[in-house]
């Protein structure tokens, strides 16, 4: 959702790269308005995009700057037509407006649900196939799916576990499905995955009732091995 | 009076196709890990200096490599291949130097998703039809100058996204631009790859690096950077 707030104030300009002979040439005043727009999810707790008092705090140190001032003085305001105003001031909202913008993704395994996850913009959820040694409750997957932007992704180190993909797929055969080639950690190398992927994908490719599913290696491992903080 | 004259297009259209197989999963771009069929039309209008597929540009290699097929001829093999695969997947040379609204109409009849791989370059009305349009505007490093104004007609089309590859810095400041130019549209990096001198290892370097370059620059936050998966899999073979 959008909200804005509109603020004015006035100063003097003068536009120095017109036409010889436009009026906008001439040292002039205005009162300018300033229309200020954020755009971003409804909050689940404060049901508001942003506090409208966060878009004033922000604002007040830019009009205590070109309030009754004459703007061509100011550092980037040479040439303060409309548009580069607008960008100058763009410009400076940015870092104080744009902290709250982060889309937020999560990945969980689908055993615990929480209602904070409905407010995430994406959710990937990664019941553990055999091979993990847990034997997760697939009807518990059913609020899951419901949530934003909802996708499964199973890590599949084998046969086992690629029946285990299939059947998760066939449930719930409308939330997109990701399928993981499983990473030995010490003692896969970038080949070994890669040889793995291989594997997966001609496995998935061989049974038609998987071919919506997407195959995918973890690029991470591949770039910089089994590291911590990549 | 109105006189109809039939078009002799409408008879048996063929195109050169150099190459159909699949299934297979897409190694790049926005379709990356999704099982698709692959039909090669032969014939560009570029002639990218690091081309990978010269096979299907050059005209004599295109005369020598390429089979005329109609649309039944073309359906009968993707389906022989398997019925079961959701996309079809156009590429080159660039396809769309080709009439082919008969082809995408009649894959779709048939049950396929039709996404289609082009450098933006020559326009045609079929594209509307397509269900996905990978748009890959050439960057400085293939020699070719793309007309980036041309592309505002591409980037409406359906599923639209650009993808460019990326050799060095000068092709990540191209892609930077046309980033900035179309910032709405989804838009994936591609590691530049050599064909017969690079090897998986070397490509996954090229990966780090312009992983990084991206991160470094605010402007491309919203970029994603992808490698050719088949080509760390497979190396640079045909069919694959």
């Amino acid at each position: 959702m959008e909200i804005f707030k509109e603020f004015i104030f006035e100063a003097a300009h003068r536009l120095p790269n017109v036409p010889p002979g436009h009026k906008c040439a001439r040292l002039h005043g205005h009162l300018f308005r300033v229309s200020i727009h954020v755009r971003g999810a409804v909050g689940g707790e404060s049901d508001w995009v942003m506090d409208f008092g966060d878009i004033n705090a922000a604002f007040q140190p830019l009009y205590v700057q070109l309030d009754h001032y004459y703007l061509n003085e100011i550092a980037g305001l040479e040439n303060p037509t409309s548009e580069v105003l607008a960008g100058w001031i763009c410009e400076r909202l940015r870092p104080a407006l744009h902290a709250t913008d982060f889309r937020v993704a999560v990945e969980t395994q689908g055993s615990v649900y929480r209602a904070w996850l409905e407010r995430c913009d994406l959710v990937t959820i990664s019941p553990k196939p055999p091979s993990s040694g847990l034997t997760p409750n697939l009807s518990a997957l059913d609020r899951f799916v419901a949530l934003p932007n909802a996708n499964f992704k199973v890590v599949v180190f084998d046969e086992i576990d690629f029946q285990f993909a299939k059947a998760i797929h066939l449930r719930y055969l409308r939330v997109p499905f990701y399928l993981q080639v499983g990473n030995a950690i010490g003692k896969d190398t970038a080949a070994d995955l890669l040889a793995k992927l291989d594997w997966l994908a001609q496995r998935t490719i061989a049974d038609p009732e998987m071919a919506s599913a997407v195959v995918l290696p973890q690029l991470h491992v591949l770039l910089y091995g089994n590291r911590r903080g990549v | 009076m109105i006189t109809t004259i039939p078009r002799a297009t409408t008879q048996a259209q063929a195109w050169p196709i150099i190459e159909i197989f699949g299934p297979v999963i897409q190694g790049e771009g926005a379709m990356i890990g999704r099982q698709t069929h692959f039909i090669r039309t032969g014939g560009c209008d570029y002639r990218c200096v690091w081309c990978d597929t010269p096979y299907a540009v050059l005209p004599d290699e295109v005369r020598a490599n390429s089979v005329r097929m109609g649309t039944d001829e073309i359906v009968t093999r993707l389906s022989e291949l398997s019925s079961a695969t959701p996309w079809v997947t156009l590429s080159g040379g660039n396809p769309a130097l080709h009439e082919l609204g008969p082809l995408v109409a009649a894959m779709q009849r048939t049950g396929f998703q039709v996404a289609v791989e082009t450098q933006g370059s020559l326009y045609r009305s079929w594209l509307e039809d397509c269900d996905l349009v990978t748009i890959s505007p050439k960057p400085p490093s293939s020699a070719m100058t793309p007309d980036l104004a041309a592309l505002a007609r591409f980037v409406t089309l359906p599923g639209a996204n650009l993808k460019v590859v990326v050799f060095d810095e000068l092709d990540f400041a191209f892609a930077r631009l046309v980033h900035e130019r179309f910032p709405s549209v989804p838009f994936y990096l591609q590691v530049g790859n050599d064909i017969g001198a690079d090897t998986a290892e070397a490509l996954l370097r090229k990966l780090d690096w312009l992983a990084n370059r991206m991160m470094a620059d605010p402007a491309m936050a919203d970029a994603v950077v992808l490698p050719q998966l088949h080509v760390l899999l497979y190396g640079n073979r045909r069919g694959v």
